[in-house]
């Protein structure tokens, strides 16, 4: 008995929790500043003001996700993803499922069976804004649950923070400035946005921010980037 | 060469505790139509402990048990059971000869290498037979008239070792291979009483004195048979169907025969290894007219609840015109596409349970808002497609290799990392009310919108589809409003409205 006194040897409660493994959005400050990309069978939250680029994170998020072969889900309440924004975002288009509910219970009721589908990699809740009502609290526990299960990770997109502590990272995007090329023909060429980390459960790095450019097609080939 | 028989004894009253499972046990018996001069065609096991038996009228056995249940069977009742029948002998042959009636015969060559011994091929026969609702005698033998001897007087299973047709044969009596009844009575006189009696006689002879039918059955009790074995592809057709007693003119209670319906339906595909596919469904109303109607099932699937939510759905959206007598659901079939697994993929949903969630979120939904989003083959600015039709039949939302897409690198541009921009579309475009200078616009007012225009990029003329009524033309603009967000806006030059269709994010 003596043995087991001596810290260390006994340990009470459940067995050792499983490693959270990680969807890296393939961007790397932004995989660095969330410890590896967005956590899996866990709540995440993007959130945001209109034009503060979290549905072009969004999407890039999509695209590293589906190039390497994981199939996704967006529920979009919103009816707002735009097929041609997301392919040229680079998502491949065949693995992603695109469901627009009429109202917000169904999109809850959405959300929950695609997580209880298991086998989505990623799954989208597209709240829009304004964040439409009713909206009951209670809906988070049990997504966070089935979430879960299904090593599934569940991304909110809505104007502000939503799913409270059940959320275990909420990462928040404050527009800057929109880019305009200026002159006698003027182009919007994007805009740019800090990306803060306001919360995260399963790390240290709690207040840390970037700097994010979401750049049109325009200023991409600008800046050589060939899309 | 061995071939099976399946009989389903008393074929009427078997197609109708198919579909009434209910009855078993009942003293029931099936006339041949309707009245109380009906002809009794079958009864039950309870019935005939009662003294009834087929050929009487229904107002005769009517007399002999007041707590009979006289029913009659319609004959898309009997064309399921047969196709159910049927369906059990292909899920183990495909070398099958409907031979109607509730008989059908299968080849039974090349399934011994299954099966540790024929008896336990023709228990595994009976059981998918029960499973579908039916209960069939099964008898094996080397000629279609000895398993079709078997199957019948066997009352059960029955496997006539190689070699032994003669011995079982002999004892059976003559009348089981249903001579008529003048070749009955010219037997009788005779003294012949078994098979065996008939066999014996030189085939000739009998020729001679009872002609070619005469030859025939001496065959036959041989064991011989007149045709072969005429294996023919069966349809790939999955149809049942119920006459009403009363008509239904609300949705919980034909939901409810529709359960029956597709449950049954979906039992025959799973054994043809087949997933429901769009559901087909013809409604003879009251008023004598039919309503024809097709539920669509964007991702093919056997679960029966899902498929019940979708035909409510659709029965919501779009009552029939008059209460319902009859009922007939065709199910398209479909086949579930096996995906080569990869060791270094990561696992996708699998397909089966991919398929239900997607009849699911389709009943939830609709069709047309569950899919894959896919680019419109259109210049038009806010066009957009959705594939929604049959996901996993085209490969869709499976895993493997992924798609070679282009995409923008990752890039660090001054600190920022550089993502595509995004547009939030706005569906429908939502009218606004635009101010303009000098056809630049000043101000923007609208349905949770309002701001003075900061800066705006424009204007960039899109025209099309000039050849169809869906012709545009609009200008398109890139507009910061006041209150920070940068929108998309277009005026209509055919209306001179102005509205919103997107926003950046």
């Amino acid at each position: 008995m003596a043995e087991f006194s001596l810290p260390g040897r006994v340990h009470l409660g459940a067995a050792a929790a499983e490693p959270i493994r990680r969807l890296p959005s393939g961007l790397q400050h932004l995989d660095t500043l969330l410890d590896g990309g967005v956590p899996r069978g866990r709540i995440s939250e993007l959130i945001g003001p209109l034009s503060s680029g979290k549905t072009a994170l969004l999407l890039a998020l999509l695209a590293a996700v589906t190039r390497r072969g994981e199939v996704t889900a967006c529920v979009d309440l919103a009816d707002a993803l735009h097929p041609q924004s997301i392919a040229a975002a680079g998502v491949d288009l065949q693995r992603i499922l695109w469901v627009r509910p009429r109202s917000v219970i169904d999109g809850l009721r959405c959300t929950e069976l695609l997580l209880h589908a298991g086998g989505f990699a990623l799954t989208v809740l597209d709240l829009g804004a304004p964040v439409p009502r009713p909206l009951r609290r209670s809906i988070w526990p049990r997504l966070q649950h089935v979430a879960e299960h299904s090593h599934t990770a569940l991304v909110i997109l809505a104007p502000h923070r939503i799913a409270g502590s059940f959320a275990v990272m909420s990462l928040r995007l404050q527009p800057r400035q929109p880019l305009w090329r200026r002159g006698a023909w003027p182009l919007f060429e994007g805009f740019e946005t800090a990306l803060q980390l306001e919360r995260n459960k399963l790390g240290d790095s709690e207040a840390k921010s970037i700097k994010l450019q979401a750049a049109s097609q325009t200023l991409l080939s600008a800046f050589d980037l060939q899309l | 060469m061995r071939l099976a028989c399946l009989c389903v004894p008393d074929f009427p009253l078997a197609a109708l505790l198919r579909v009434q499972p209910e009855l078993r046990g009942e003293p029931v018996a099936v006339a041949d139509g309707p009245g109380p001069g009906a002809k009794i065609l079958a009864v039950s096991a309870a019935a005939a402990q009662h003294g009834i038996t087929a050929g009487l009228s229904a107002a005769q056995a009517a007399a002999i048990d007041a707590q009979l249940l006289i029913r009659q069977v319609s004959p898309d009742m009997l064309r399921a059971a047969q196709a159910a029948l049927c369906d059990t002998a292909t899920s183990f042959s495909p070398r099958v000869e409907d031979a109607g009636g509730g008989i059908v015969y299968l080849d039974l060559d090349g399934l011994g290498a299954l099966y540790e011994s024929e008896s336990q091929l023709a228990n595994a026969l009976a059981q998918r037979a029960v499973h579908l609702g039916l209960d069939a005698y099964v008898g094996v033998a080397a000629s279609k008239v000895a398993a079709g001897l078997a199957a019948r007087n066997g009352g059960g299973v029955t496997v006539i070792p190689r070699g032994e047709e003669w011995s079982f044969l002999a004892p059976v009596p003559v009348a089981s291979l249903e001579p008529g009844l003048e070749l009955t009575a010219t037997l009788q006189r005779w003294g012949i009483r078994c098979i065996g009696d008939l066999a014996a006689l030189p085939a000739s002879a009998v020729g001679t004195r009872l002609g070619p039918d005469g030859m025939r059955l001496v065959r036959r009790a041989r064991g011989e048979d007149e045709h072969p074995l005429v294996p023919r592809p069966l349809p790939i057709h999955f149809e049942e169907g119920v006459d009403l007693e009363y008509g239904i003119d609300a949705v919980e209670p034909f939901l409810f025969v529709l359960r029956g319906l597709l449950d049954r339906l979906t039992t025959r595909l799973a054994v043809r290894g087949f997933i429901c596919g769009d559901l087909r469904l013809s409604l003879r109303l009251a008023t004598r007219g039919r309503d024809e109607r097709t539920v669509g099932v964007a991702a093919p699937s056997n679960d029966v609840k899902a498929l019940l939510t979708l035909a409510r759905l659709h029965l919501e959206a779009h009552p029939p015109d008059a209460a319902i007598e009859a009922l007939r659901v065709t199910a398209i079939p479909e086949r579930l596409r096996a995906a080569q697994l990869d060791l270094f993929r990561p696992n996708g949903p699998t397909p089966t349970r991919l398929a239900v969630t997607l009849a699911r979120l389709t009943a939830i939904c609709g069709a047309d808002r569950v899919g894959a989003p896919a680019v419109a083959d259109s210049h038009r600015p806010d066009a957009y497609d959705v594939r929604s039709g049959s996901l996993l039949a085209d490969g869709l939302l499976q895993e493997g290799h992924p798609a070679t897409i282009s995409h923008m690198p990752p890039a660090i541009r001054d600190g920022s990392a550089v993502i595509p921009l995004a547009l939030r579309a706005v569906r429908p475009p939502r009218a606004v009310e635009v101010f303009c200078t000098r056809d630049r616009p000043e101000f923007v007012r609208g349905d949770q919108l309002a701001g003075r225009v900061v800066y705006a990029a424009g204007p960039w003329r899109v025209q099309g589809e000039w050849w169809s009524d869906g012709r545009y033309v609009r200008d398109y603009y890139d507009a910061q409003l006041s209150d920070g967000c940068v929108y998309r806006l277009y005026c209509d030059l055919a209306t001179q409205g102005w509205f919103v269709d997107g926003v950046y994010d």
